[in-house]
């Protein structure tokens, strides 16, 4: 790989004292964003696992000495704030950021102290220049198996050591060498040592590709210049941010909702939120909310920060990049011993709906002050489906599928049918036909789920009907799914969607079905998914009646019964 | 036709542009004549009649006329296409408006997926299934087939039928396809694995349905022109460009719509493909910059580089095109403030009210403004029709903005076109050093009305030392499609682990794409002594997603595995910086370019002339010091000229900066050679 920022010092431009000139700054600034584009895209071209090149279930940044963010690649939303978390907690481990050497390569994949679940590892590595520290390159990405109590991912965890081996800071490479007995062990207690080995190796060289992106941006510039320049950016960002909020009325704004349960077999769990605006700043208090629960769903503190934050970057500038300067004006507090401030051994793979549910609550909260930045209800859960089985040559396949949502209507429009929701921004589902192809499944029917978008004058979005049949015997189905009873809301006015629903039909016999762990499924049983709808936008009475006569003769309503009522 | 009967007769080229109508013809005496006239939007056939008028040639004596229209993109980004209806495998009727469910703003809550082609009402499901064995599950339904038929009657211009694994076996496909076609005379039906055999659904229905969207209006089009054609006593075939930077005759193209999507863009691309072949320079950075877009494509060890997918608009598209990465900055790219931080685009001015200094009455300040201001656009350069550019208006709209950063307009403008000179080598450096390529050992070729302008502070940003501007840049695309050969690019999808590669059906597959490709080189009257078949193989490691398209010498013959697994190792650790030796290589898709070559169009020699002088010099900033600079007309700019900079280079369709510190001299073949001397 080559270094390329070369070129000349750009002329010198009247500066405030103290100050690197605008142009020298926006320079600089679109090199930052532009360096973890690249970075980006060598990660998820290279590597080996579907949820990372396929559904993009990865973050990269650049960062300063002090670990601040200088550029993100837009990734899984829901890692917001995650990738510092990576290299503070590993500056401070080894004893500071002397303690670095060229070449070193650290992992650290603890959800107590990064945040989310353990299969998202962060692989960082320091920058330096002329032997001095300038930045860290950093990834996170989602690892298909790192040989948690059974393939795919299990529901049903009690305590986090069945969840997986566990990283705190580790060095991966040292002085650029490889430390092997590290690489063995990821690798040997992997049910997928190959697709672990190669997501490692790709996450590395993403890393090396904005070490000497950064290195060369600092020849160029001084690293004076880069640094001061970092600052004014940080600035930039604050300064919208705090705009941004100083527009909302003062007040607290509260929305509480449940989910239907902590896991199979365990109670609701309870979220509450309580936005207070001060001035320029914003306060989310999840104060309120259930305990732990005894089953995966908990998020430890660093991972409700980064729902937090994607709850106020939704509403609050979403437009503008992410930098070390945003989020400044924001405080997240969550007291210790709820679901969302665990502490260890509480297992966390299902970490994400309790914030998917904070996140749509804090958008909720908001409705009567921000009525145009805001959406109705969307069911923000990524609804898994796993199966785990066997090839005819014997090797074990895990598949995972995260199943679309209807989105929330607002002010502006309908809500969206069947995408993704919002926490995991730019995910994909997998082909009808490479699933088939890949593993014995039949997926017999995917599309819109009809009439599951909540009624309004802007009407939520619809769900997803997915339907699977196992072609062969002995295949193990995960399967998460959420929200049946609380579906999403309607606004002003709007109805709610649809609630989701879920089916299992073994050797001819349905019943109901929304979590379950590993279940053994004999050949030609039938899963049939239905996600919610989205929530509805003002009265539906209010709706244009030639978009009422479209959607009936578009098919995704039989009827507008709401207007009779 | 062979290569050699065609020396004898005038080879024409037409290229409509959105605002401009181009004509190259290469005349049997060496000779070049061009045009340039308006662009009628929906008539486009009146501008090539003209243009073929202007430069009085003969119709009866041209030996090959080759045609790039934008009517295919046009009826796709004006949803002018045809009126559709699509068939669909029971329980799939979504698949096509949900996609792939993803969407590129990350934080945008509000997001909707760009429109689609056609509404839910007019997808319509029958009972069939094909597994990804390509056995049959259910049973083609004839009888509902025959019911939807009459239900579809009179209703649609096309209808596409879409099949899940009909790449793998088209059987259904073909059945559904046939009884329609016999039902609904004078409609278009199409099936999904006529248009790709590549497998993912969604992909390959939406590249059906752009097809089938754009056919009816590519049909009409050719038709009327090669009428006016004929009439005016055209008696060889009309040629066609397509995306993969190939020609085809319009009958072809009329089963082909899809690959005329970039007929006009990828005209340009293909010309630097021509001039790096003529001046031995393999490896190529080109860049377009106009108004509102940067658009770059490469051109490597002497080929221009493709992609086997692209997207316009949301819209995926599975034909191979020249791949060209588009940027938000132009000349028109707006100069603004935020947060007390200087920006630049991506809003752009537009053609009206445009840029300030276009004197429409614009009071943002744009690119055009800062380089009109510095003195790099002189001030007798003509734009979009203004009388003189107003360096007041200019001067005054990047005083406003400069006021908010402390910054006089000189220093802004200057600062302004650094920031956006960055921003364009930041997008090349994605492109190129992201893929394991290096910029420095590219030369950088630019056109387009602002490319000249700043190429030179672009190569100085990426380290590159040498810039060519081509000879005539105004008709460059024209005068590409000239020097391009017929092309069909064919892919199957075969899948399947090289450690137990089913190399019987790898060489069928092989075998059927080059019986598809002679057959439609032959229909485009290419003799089978000029026809070329260059397989490729998709490859990736086993598990992974994104593949690279290798060449491969033979067509996998026996042992060629392994040699083939090399290659594959290493690319990838060239592209990604590393790679997996021990790793087992997965074959995803077979392709094969099925090429008919053609004869080049010679470039004529450029006579020498007088030492070039300029026609006035003014003072132009550079380093934010005024400098006298000279402005010089380029076609009064002989061969050999050299020019040293300070100098201003000015023509009809673009203005070349030559900066302090590079020197041009004019190559035999008009070609403005720039490199460092600084």
């Amino acid at each position: 790989m080559t270094d390329l920022l070369g070129g000349p010092p750009l002329r010198s431009v009247p500066r405030n004292a103290g100050q690197v000139d605008p142009v020298t700054v926006e320079v600089i600034r679109n090199a930052f964003l532009s360096i973890a584009r690249q970075m980006n895209k060598n990660l998820f071209r290279s590597a080996y696992t579907p949820i990372i090149y396929e559904m993009k279930d990865c973050s990269v940044g650049i960062f300063d000495r002090e670990g601040r963010l200088l550029g993100q690649s837009p990734g899984l939303p829901m890692f917001l704030g995650n990738l510092e978390l990576g290299i503070a907690v590993t500056t401070e481990a080894i004893g500071g950021p002397d303690a670095y050497r060229p070449g070193d390569v650290y992992m650290v994949n603890d959800p107590y102290l990064v945040g989310s679940h353990t299969y998202d590892v962060n692989v960082f590595s320091p920058i330096f220049l002329d032997g001095r520290l300038i930045g860290f390159g950093a990834t996170k990405a989602h690892w298909l198996d790192i040989g948690a109590k059974e393939a795919g991912r299990p529901v049903d965890t009690t305590e986090i050591y069945q969840e997986g081996y566990r990283f705190g800071p580790t060095a991966v490479y040292r002085a650029g060498e490889p430390v092997r007995e590290v690489i063995d062990y990821i690798t040997r207690n992997s049910r997928l040592p190959r697709s672990v080995w190669g997501d490692l190796h790709a996450q590395i060289a993403a890393c090396r590709t904005g070490e000497h992106q950064l290195a060369a941006l600092h020849e160029r510039f001084g690293a004076d210049d880069v640094e001061r320049a970092a600052e004014q950016i940080f600035a930039q960002c604050e300064h919208l941010d705090r705009e941004a909020v100083r527009a909302v009325p003062d007040g607290v704004y509260r929305a509480a909702a449940h989910m239907d349960s902590g896991g199979p077999g365990l109670p609701p769990v309870e979220v509450c939120t309580a936005v207070s605006i001060e001035g320029d700043r914003m306060t989310i208090d999840l104060t309120g909310s259930s305990g732990p629960t005894r089953g995966p769903v908990n998020s430890p503190m660093p991972g409700t920060l980064a729902g937090a934050r994607l709850a106020f970057k939704c509403l609050i500038n979403p437009n503008v990049p992410v930098t070390g300067g945003t989020f400044r004006n924001l405080e997240v507090t969550a007291p210790e011993n709820t679901v969302f401030n665990v502490s260890e051994p509480h297992g966390t793979i299902y970490y994400y709906p309790p914030l998917g549910l904070m996140i749509d609550l804090v958008i909720r909260a908001l409705a009567d002050v921000l009525p145009d930045e805001v959406v109705a209800g969307q069911t923000a859960d990524p609804m898994n489906v796993t199966f785990v089985g066997r090839r005819e040559d014997g090797s074990q396949f895990v598949t995972a599928d995260a199943t679309a949502v209807g989105w929330g209507a607002s002010s502006r429009a309908d809500g969206a049918n069947g995408m993704i929701n919002y926490g995991a921004g730019d995910l994909k589902n997998i082909p009808v036909e490479v699933v088939e192809t890949k593993y014995p499944l039949m997926v017999r029917r995917y599309g819109l789920r009809e009439g599951s978008g909540g009624m309004g004058k802007h009407r939520g979005g619809l769900g997803i009907v997915r339907e699977y049949e196992t072609l062969a015997d002995g295949m193990d189905l995960t399967l998460w799914l959420e929200r049946s009873q609380v579906p999403a809301w309607g606004l002003h006015g709007g109805r709610p969607g649809a609630p989701t629903c879920g089916a299992l039909t073994v050797d001819g016999a349905t019943e109901a079905v929304l979590k379950t762990p590993p279940r053994r499924l004999p050949a030609h049983s039938v899963l049939v998914v239905e996600t919610g709808g989205g929530g509805g936008y003002g009265d539906p009475r209010e709706r244009d009646p030639e978009e009422v006569a479209d959607d009936l003769a578009d098919g995704y309503y039989t009827a507008w019964q709401d207007v009779e009522q | 036709m062979s290569r050699d009967e065609r020396r004898s007769g005038i080879r024409a080229a037409v290229d409509i542009g959105g605002t401009f109508t181009d004509a190259v013809a290469a005349l049997p005496d060496g000779r070049t004549v061009s045009a340039k006239t308006l662009t009628i939007a929906g008539r486009q056939d009146i501008g090539v009649m003209e243009t073929v008028g202007l430069m009085g040639v003969s119709l009866p004596e041209v030996a090959d006329f080759i045609h790039g229209t934008t009517t295919a993109l046009n009826a796709l980004l004006e949803r002018s296409g045809a009126s559709m209806a699509l068939v669909v495998t029971r329980g799939f009727r979504d698949v096509y408006e949900i996609g792939r469910a993803s969407r590129p703003e990350m934080y945008n809550i509000h997001y909707r997926r760009p429109a689609r082609l056609l509404r839910r009402r007019d997808i319509f499901e029958v009972d069939e299934r094909t597994m990804a064995d390509g056995t049959v599950r259910t049973p083609l339904d004839a009888g509902a087939v025959g019911g939807l038929a009459e239900a579809l009657r009179g209703r649609y211009d096309a209808v596409a039928v879409c099949f899940l694994h009909s790449f793998r076996w088209p059987g259904h496909e073909q059945q559904a396809a046939e009884a329609l076609r016999g039902a609904l005379p004078g409609v278009s039906v199409v099936a999904s694995h006529e248009v790709t055999a590549e497998w993912r659904e969604y992909e390959r229905w939406s590249t059906t349905l752009i097809s089938a969207y754009v056919t009816p209006k590519i049909e009409n089009y050719l038709g009327v022109l090669e009428s006016r054609l004929r009439e005016g006593g055209l008696s060889s075939p009309l040629h066609v460009m397509q995306s993969n930077g190939g020609v085809m005759t319009a009958q072809t193209g009329l089963r082909r719509a899809a690959q005329t999507l970039f007929s006009g863009p990828v005209g340009g691309a293909v010309a630097c493909e021509a001039i790096g072949r003529q001046i031995e320079a393999g490896r190529l950075i080109c860049i377009d910059m106009g108004g509102t877009s940067f658009d770059v494509s490469l051109v490597i060890d002497g080929q221009a580089d493709i992609d086997s997918e692209i997207e316009i608009e949301g819209h995926p598209i599975l034909t191979p095109s020249v791949a060209i990465h588009s940027l938000g900055a132009g000349g028109g790219s707006i100069i603004w403030v935020e947060a007390g931080g200087l920006r630049v685009g991506p809003e752009s001015a537009g053609a009206v009210p445009g840029p300030a200094c276009y004197g429409h009455g614009a009071v943002s300040a744009a690119i055009t403004d800062a380089n009109a201001l510095l003195g790099r656009i002189p001030k007798r350069a003509r734009f979009a029709g203004a009388l003189e550019l107003d360096i007041e208006a200019a001067e005054a709209a990047l005083e406003k903005v400069g006021a908010d950063l402390g910054l006089d307009a000189y220093t802004l403008a200057d600062g302004a076109v650094d920031v956006v000179n960055a921003m364009m080598a930041d997008g090349i450096r994605e492109i190129t050093v992201g893929r394991g390529i290096d910029p420095r050992g590219f030369d950088l070729l630019a056109f387009g009305g602002a490319g000249p302008l700043h190429a030179a502070a672009l190569a100085e940003e990426l380290g590159m030392s040498r810039v060519i501007v081509p000879h005539s840049p105004g008709v460059l695309s024209a005068w590409g499609m000239l020097q391009a050969d017929v092309r069909h690019d064919l892919a199957r999808s075969v899948y399947g682990r090289f450690d137990g590669l089913d190399r019987v059906a790898v060489r069928a597959a092989f075998g059927d794409l080059r019986a598809e490709g002679r057959r439609l080189l032959s229909d485009d009257g290419v003799a089978a002594a000029d026809m070329e078949f260059r397989p490729y193989l998709d490859l990736r490691y086993f598990g992974q997603e994104y593949t690279l398209t290798l060449p491969i010498d033979g067509f996998l013959a026996a042992g060629e595995e392994d040699r083939a697994a090399e290659a594959f190792h290493a690319a990838y650790r060239t592209r990604y910086g590393h790679s997996n030796p021990g790793e087992v290589v997965e074959l995803v898709s077979v392709r094969i370019a099925a090429v008919g070559l053609r004869r080049p169009a010679e470039l004529p020699v450029v006579e020498e002339a007088p030492a070039p002088a300029p026609v006035e010099t003014a003072p132009a900033r550079f380093g934010n010091r005024p400098v006298p600079t000279g402005v010089y007309e380029r076609g009064a700019l002989g061969r050999g000229a050299v020019l040293a900079g300070p100098a201003v280079v000015l023509e009809a369709s673009c203005t070349t900066l030559i900066p302090p510190g590079w020197r041009a001299e004019v190559s035999a073949h008009g070609h403005l050679m720039m490199e460092r001397t600084g």
